[in-house]
């Protein structure tokens, strides 16, 4: 249960492991012993992204839009989201939560553009 | 505070924008021919909002059925008939827009995070009535 609804996701063993499973195999066997581990990670790289672009922006201008770098970050993380269903590593529903909380970012970021 | 002008450019183009994306999810996870439950269209909350404004966008079989009417019928007769079915159609493309912008903003938000129906639908009514009454105020001339 998260958040009051149920998630489905993937358990896959090691007897999904074989010669045809491939890269899609292999990633997505951490997900057998904790199913958010590739969310988890994807939020990581949306908060490195985002603070990355945010710092060298501040760096190069001066002064930095901490929203427009977490938009701009949220679009690639919606890309890498849509990449990990089609390996079988993010399962469809955590790809919706993604991409709910990512339009809300984009929204609240392009309502505050001038 | 921003004009209404620029709050109506900003939800059109803001809407347009979710919809590209949700649109190019679509078609990758078509083209790489993933697993029918894996496909973001087929989840409930995805396909109540999008499924049927997709398929009221898509004009192509509508554009082709109005130009084999148009064929067949004579110059002089039903007119009126094909300008009336035009204006329909447009009108139902421009709610299907805003009931499918309703639900991806408004619905789905609410579902996903787990909002119980009956503040969902609180919450709902109040933003209709202030919809309404800042209309009634812009009609009025109170706010410009």
């Amino acid at each position: 249960m998260e958040g009051g609804n149920i998630i489905m996701v993937n358990y896959p063993d090691l007897s999904n492991l074989n010669n045809q499973s491939g890269i899609g195999g292999l990633m997505s066997l951490p997900n057998s012993s904790y199913p958010f581990f590739w969310a988890w990670i994807l939020g990581g790289i949306w908060v490195i992204i985002s603070l990355t672009m945010y710092f060298s922006e501040k760096e190069k201008i001066g002064r930095g839009k901490i929203l427009s770098s977490m938009s701009v970050a949220s679009f690639v993380i919606v890309l890498l989201s849509t990449i990990g269903t089609i390996l079988g590593i993010v399962s469809v529903d955590i790809m919706i939560y993604i991409l709910v909380i990512s339009s809300i970012i984009i929204g609240i970021w392009w309502f505050s553009v001038k | 505070m921003s004009s209404l002008k620029n709050i109506l450019i900003n939800m059109v183009t803001l809407g347009i924008l979710i919809f590209a994306i949700m649109s190019t999810i679509i078609i990758i996870q078509h083209d790489s021919n993933l697993n029918e439950q894996n496909k973001i269209i087929n989840n409930n909350n995805i396909s109540d909002s999008f499924d049927n404004l997709e398929s009221s966008l898509d004009k192509e079989s509508n554009a082709q059925s109005s130009l084999g009417s148009l064929e067949e019928v004579p110059p002089q007769d039903y007119i009126g008939d094909l300008s009336v079915a035009s204006m329909v159609s447009s009108t139902r493309t421009g709610k299907d827009v805003i009931s499918g912008l309703w639900s991806v903003y408004v619905k789905l938000p609410m579902s996903i995070l787990g909002v119980d129906s009956l503040i969902a639908s609180a919450i709902s009514t109040i933003l209709l009535i202030l919809i309404a009454i800042g209309i009634w105020a812009i009609w009025k001339g109170a706010i410009s």
